[in-house]
């Protein structure tokens, strides 16, 4: 460690905030007065931070601040905070949780409807035709009579 | 796990409210921020970003970091506020233990005008360190400069607050 006659104004600066803050000995103390004699400001400077009061205590106990409302305030916020975030985390769980086994299901009954329907996998009708059935209309039985009648 | 984060925050703020407000309170003492809206925002604010919180740090010096943050950008929206020094001293009465005397109350409203007065940078670290008695690594990890650089700040800000109180008169043989 540098001795004191040898510290840099800066560092003898940290060195008048250590004693400040009750951290040096007090040899250490008499080394840096000692030192502080080539600095006549710093000196200066030494001598009135080391005659502050004492500012820890002007703001009373931590106790004097304590408020049962505003705590009891700030829990409520924070329930109504839950609230509003369940919802939105109930439904994204619900959505991952069902969203796959749905997918799956659909899976499941196409292919089970395939299977059932055997004439479909031979090509004889496709989905549409089996869901919409051919219906007659009225302009091609009109076709069919005209054919009849020109065959006649 | 999240939840038990919580559960557990929710359980530690009737103990941790008390000393945030008390140093917050000397913090924005003769600005026109409350205290109390800034600790409301800092519960809601930690309270959302739980699974952020790592226990490498106390869960007070994480919350302060909120605090502080929120402050100053309270701070930053009021820049057209009056100044500090142009507070009275009256307004610095606000928690006192009651057993002080009269010239014993007029020194302390003194001094938390003259902390109030100091800059952001300066007044930050002496609430910090002196008045809610943090340790230079946990103002460190709070402020993110290195500690040669607070304890530099700090003599600034004692130089500071010795020559105010010398202005103000108090303290005088």
């Amino acid at each position: 460690m540098k001795p004191y006659n040898q510290k840099t104004p800066e560092e003898l600066e940290i060195k008048i905030n250590d004693a400040a803050d009750g951290l040096l000995s007090n040899k250490e103390l008499k080394d840096l007065e000692k030192s502080l004699g080539a600095h006549p400001a710093l000196l200066q400077d030494y001598r009135s931070i080391m005659n502050l009061p004492d500012i820890g205590g002007i703001y009373g106990s931590s106790e004097l601040y304590s408020n049962p409302k505003q705590v009891y305030n700030i829990l409520q916020m924070l329930d109504k905070e839950d609230e509003k975030t369940s919802f939105y985390d109930t439904t994204v769980v619900w959505f991952k949780k069902y969203a796959v086994a749905a997918s799956l299901l659909i899976l499941a009954l196409t292919s089970l409807f395939y299977v059932t329907q055997p004439e479909l996998l031979n090509g004889e009708l496709t989905f549409e035709e089996f869901y919409y059935p051919y219906e007659e209309l009225e302009t091609e039985d009109y076709a069919t009579y005209l054919d009849e009648w020109f065959e006649q | 796990m999240d939840q038990h984060k919580k559960e557990e925050f929710k359980r530690s703020i009737g103990e941790l409210y008390p000393r945030l407000h008390r140093a917050m309170s000397a913090y924005l003492a003769g600005s026109s921020v409350e205290s109390e809206d800034i600790l409301q925002e800092t519960f809601l604010k930690a309270y959302r970003n739980i699974n952020t919180f790592k226990n490498q740090s106390s869960l007070y010096t994480w919350l302060y970091s909120i605090a502080r943050n929120l402050a100053i950008d309270e701070f930053r929206k009021r820049k057209h506020e009056k100044l500090r020094s142009a507070t009275p001293v009256d307004e610095f009465d606000i928690a006192y233990e009651t057993d002080s005397t009269e010239d014993k109350r007029e020194e302390i409203q003194l001094l938390r005008k003259a902390i109030a007065e100091l800059p952001e940078l300066l007044r930050s670290i002496v609430v910090m360190k002196t008045i809610d008695g943090m340790t230079y690594p946990e103002i460190s990890e709070i402020t993110g400069v290195n500690e040669q650089t607070l304890k530099n700040r700090m003599f600034r800000a004692r130089k500071e607050l010795a020559d105010s109180l010398k202005r103000m008169g108090v303290n005088e043989p």
